[in-house]
């Protein structure tokens, strides 16, 4: 098993270098077009996650523990809760109630990018969530993979 | 401003999460520092709420994102929190307080801590906002974040295979249990289009009880009844006690458990307050009623520690259950009084469980034993805690045990049904058999001969004392201010139970109420008597026999020596008296009651082939128990 | 007796759901409800175009809210079961 991993095998690779990026555009635009087109941050940030996955199917384990940092994408998830959360909390600030859209009429009109505030917000805030944390759990697993191969040999 | 402090209490426990995650990676005292602060917080903000709600009797809704109804139809989501919500809401903020202190000496032996804070805080703010909560699908979100954080500590010491067996079991059962609240969820919206709890009440007030409503009631019986672990699934909940860690059991016992049974309280009592029926309150007595039964059986024939005070929590509940099944005053009153009180002892029980673990490792009756001379503190609290889960004056169990007793009878009386003795009776045995198993873990762990490797033995941290101590203190303010507690927590939580179109008029306006409720809201009289029940004189009469013993001990009249004479002194007796160690005598101290199993062996038998560790049969009871209720409710509640 | 259980239940649950499908099948030919009042007020309510993000963010977001709290849980559950643990037992 663990040899057919480092078999630098060329169609595999060359299919992830050409997916990846259109994975990544492809997944951005799902998180930031969430409220004018189908989609949305959860969608969005399961496709950008397959880049982590596309990596490893593409380089092994060595390269994808390289490029990837695990606390860092740990600590980003839990940074985009808490942004998540702090968008809620505007609403207390504004004077209203918790989770109120109190940017919406703040932002461009109905059908800008810009437009229908913290639903913008919340929208790329659980984008950023699921990415880093679909990232991070990919990650994890993978590291196990690694420890059975290990334990086999 | 009063109206922001539930939403805050609830998000102040998540934000620690994150928080915690974020700048305690390393440092371990700032992450105590800001877990500390969040528990805090949140219980204060609780308390805050305490003089508006249970004193000045006010129900606090808050609509999110200011959603308020459009046309009488509720578009948002709504945070309801009336007396009952408040009383559970106390009850969580308090456990998960003690909890995280005890937590931060008791986890200190383990790594990755920083994960362990996470998950624990999401638990601590999922079962806030599940009781805080006025919306039947938030109600499921709330409950699925539970379960998984649940499963999630009970396999946190991952070196022990036993949890992370235990902790499959849980997420097998846990997810069915969740699937079939969210299935119940999904055919009520189907049935009244709309999620919010007091719309569901003041639709379901005046509607027929069409298939569709019973399809949705017996699903989400059946799915709290997981989540209260409720005879018969009840089977993974040992397991995922005894592997969890101490802190954590004491979460299981007293906010899991807590949370299915506020499920069922709002569903029956409120949402679905037309069904309310006396062939409904059966069906919640009978389950209570075996299921206090089947735990206090099993915990007698346990060998470990934390697996015996698991079943003991399975039976505590059980009591809850038959109580709130009354659904007459004193019923309710008797049910809710129970359950403050079981999160009382049963987590001071699991805390001292902890500190045993804490000091020797172990938590194997067979292996246990003498602890008193080296922990006197932890086995000074863990005979408060023995006490009060027995029933024995003036500790807080005698209270609302009695109250269940005399609940059932009454019940009995009003109904001319005397099946209600019946349960009163089965109430009292079950009561007896707690105090013979008390014995036994208090006589095979805090005395008899100290084992040699537990020479060392030390008492715990002052910091794990501390909220073993303020619980010992509650249970012991709650056996003997009964009238206090009931006047200022249960009275104001049961008239909200009885008084479903207040939910609905505080939530929806009070035109759409007097719309639905066309005679008027009525809220009962509340009125008790407790019959012989008087706690100064209980608490003298405990005192003077305290005296009593120590002048007897003291002027050395309990020698075993001299009671059973030089010409008897046979070693079969010696175990009896504390004296030898249980491999001379015939009969193993550990093992008390082997009379009672030997003449039982075929129930017992019975109850070993059915818990038997397989997933799937498991499942099987869960679908099993859903059915059973279903076919029950369609053919004779009407 | 676990074979009879689970025919039993399967059988009670299934003609249940199939008596309950049959009193729901006779859907409505108009929505109304919460769901009405969500579709035809969206674009003056929250200025989105696309109502599935709208109600999910604005006047269910606090589900949602709770829904990445779930996905958070379970990733942290997930790094907590599979970190390198004490060694023994």
């Amino acid at each position: 098993m663990d040899k057919n991993i480092k078999v630098k095998n060329v169609i595999v690779k060359t299919a992830a270098d050409f997916f990846m990026p259109i994975a990544l555009i492809f997944g951005l635009y799902v998180i930031l077009h969430g409220h004018l087109s189908p989609g949305g941050g959860f969608q969005g940030g399961v496709i950008v996650a397959a880049a982590v996955v596309l990596v490893y199917l593409g380089y092994g384990h060595e390269t994808t523990e390289n490029v990837f940092n695990e606390n860092l994408l740990k600590k980003s998830e839990t940074f985009a809760a808490i942004m998540y959360a702090g968008f809620a909390f505007l609403g207390i600030f504004y004077g209203a109630n918790f989770c109120r859209n109190v940017l919406a009429d703040k932002m461009g009109a109905a059908g800008e990018l810009f437009s229908s505030g913290t639903i913008f917000w919340m929208n790329f805030s659980v984008g950023f969530k699921v990415l880093t944390g679909i990232g991070f759990l990919s990650l994890i697993f993978f590291g196990l993979l690694k420890e059975k191969n290990n334990e086999s040999k | 401003m009063t109206n922001h402090l539930p939403i805050i209490a609830i998000q102040v426990l998540f934000l620690g999460a994150f928080i915690s995650g974020l700048v305690g990676y390393k440092s371990n005292s700032l992450r105590k520092f800001v877990i500390f602060l969040a528990t805090g917080t949140s219980l204060v903000l609780t308390l805050m709420l305490f003089k508006p709600v249970m004193m000045e009797g006010q129900i606090i809704s808050y609509w999110m994102g200011n959603w308020v109804p459009v046309s009488d139809w509720a578009i948002g989501i709504g945070l309801e929190v009336d007396q009952l919500s408040l009383f559970f809401g106390l009850i969580v903020t308090v456990t998960v307080f003690l909890g995280a202190i005890y937590s931060f000496k008791y986890m200190s032996k383990d790594n990755g801590q920083d994960k362990y804070y996470v998950v624990f805080m999401m638990l601590a703010g999922s079962v806030l906002g599940f009781v805080f909560t006025g919306d039947l699908f938030n109600m499921y979100v709330m409950i699925e974040i539970m379960t998984f954080a649940a499963v999630g500590l009970t396999a946190f010491r991952n070196h022990k295979a036993e949890s992370i067996e235990a902790a499959f079991k849980y997420l097998v059962v846990g997810s069915i249990g969740s699937s079939l609240i969210l299935l119940g969820t999904v055919v009520m919206y189907a049935q009244f289009k709309t999620l919010n709890l007091a719309q569901i009440t003041a639709l379901l007030n005046n509607a027929q009880h069409t298939p569709v409503i019973l399809f949705a009631f017996a699903l989400m019986i059946g799915g709290y009844a997981v989540k209260a672990f409720i005879v018969p699934c009840h089977v993974v909940a040992p397991d995922a006690y005894a592997a969890a860690p101490s802190s954590v059991s004491m979460l299981f016992s007293g906010i899991v458990n807590k949370a299915g049974i506020y499920g069922m309280i709002r569903l029956v009592f409120v949402v679905f307050a037309s069904m309310n029926l006396p062939s409904m309150q059966f069906l919640l007595v009978f389950l209570g009623t075996i299921t206090m039964f089947i735990g206090v059986t099993m915990a007698l024939a346990q060998s470990d520690f934390k697996r015996l005070l698991a079943f003991h929590s399975i039976s505590q509940i059980g009591y809850v259950l038959t109580a709130i099944g009354l659904s007459t005053i004193l019923g309710l009153t008797g049910g809710l009084y129970h359950a403050l009180n079981h999160t009382l002892f049963k987590g001071l029980l699991f805390l001292c469980a902890g500190a045993v673990l804490y000091s020797t490792g172990t938590t194997d009756l067979n292996k246990l034993g003498g602890l008193a001379k080296k922990m006197p503190q932890t086995a000074g609290l863990f005979l408060v805690g023995a006490f009060a889960i027995s029933g024995i004056p003036p500790f807080n169990g005698f209270v609302s045990k009695w109250l269940v007793y005399q609940g059932t009878f009454a019940k009995s009386m009003e109904t001319n049904n005397p099946g209600y003795v019946f349960v009163t009776i089965v109430a009292l045995i079950v009561s007896v058999m707690t105090l013979a198993s008390f014995i036994k873990v208090t006589q095979s762990v805090f005395f008899g001969q100290l084992p040699k490797e537990f020479e060392n033995a030390e008492e715990v941290p002052l910091s794990m004392r501390i909220p073993m101590w303020i619980l010992a203190a509650l249970c012991l303010v709650a056996g003997i201010l009964p009238t206090a507690v009931i006047d200022y927590l249960i009275k104001p939580a049961v008239l909200a139970i009885k008084s479903a179109g207040n939910y609905v008029a505080v939530m929806m306006g009070q035109e759409y109420a007097t719309k639905i409720y066309t005679e008027g809201i009525a809220i009962p009289k509340y009125d008790y008597a407790m019959a012989g029940w008087n706690p100064t004189s209980w608490l003298i009469l405990f005192g003077v026999l305290l005296i009593a013993f120590a002048l007897v001990a003291l002027t050395g009249g309990f020698n075993p020596r001299h009671i059973v004479g030089a010409e008897n002194n046979n070693a079969k007796f010696d175990v009896f008296f504390s004296g030898e160690a249980a491999e001379h005598s015939h009969v193993a101290g550990n093992d008390l009651f082997w009379g009672l199993k030997h003449n039982l062996k075929g129930y017992f038998h019975f109850m070993h082939d059915v818990h038997n560790g397989v997933v799937n049969d498991y499942a099987l009871m869960v679908v099993s128990t859903t059915a059973l209720v279903m076919l029950y409710l369609f053919l004779l509640v009407k | 007796m676990k074979k009879f259980m689970t025919f039993f239940s399967l059988t009670v649950i299934l003609v249940t759901g199939l008596f309950v499908m049959k009193s729901m099948a006779v859907l409505p030919a108009t929505y109304d409800g919460v769901a009405k009042i969500l579709v035809d007020t969206t674009i003056e309510r929250t200025r989105a175009l696309n109502a599935v993000t709208a109600v999910v963010f604005d006047s269910r977001g606090y589900d949602t809210l709770g829904e990445s709290f779930v996905l958070f849980t379970a990733i942290s559950c997930s790094a907590a079961i599979l970190r390198k643990g004490l060694k023994g037992r």
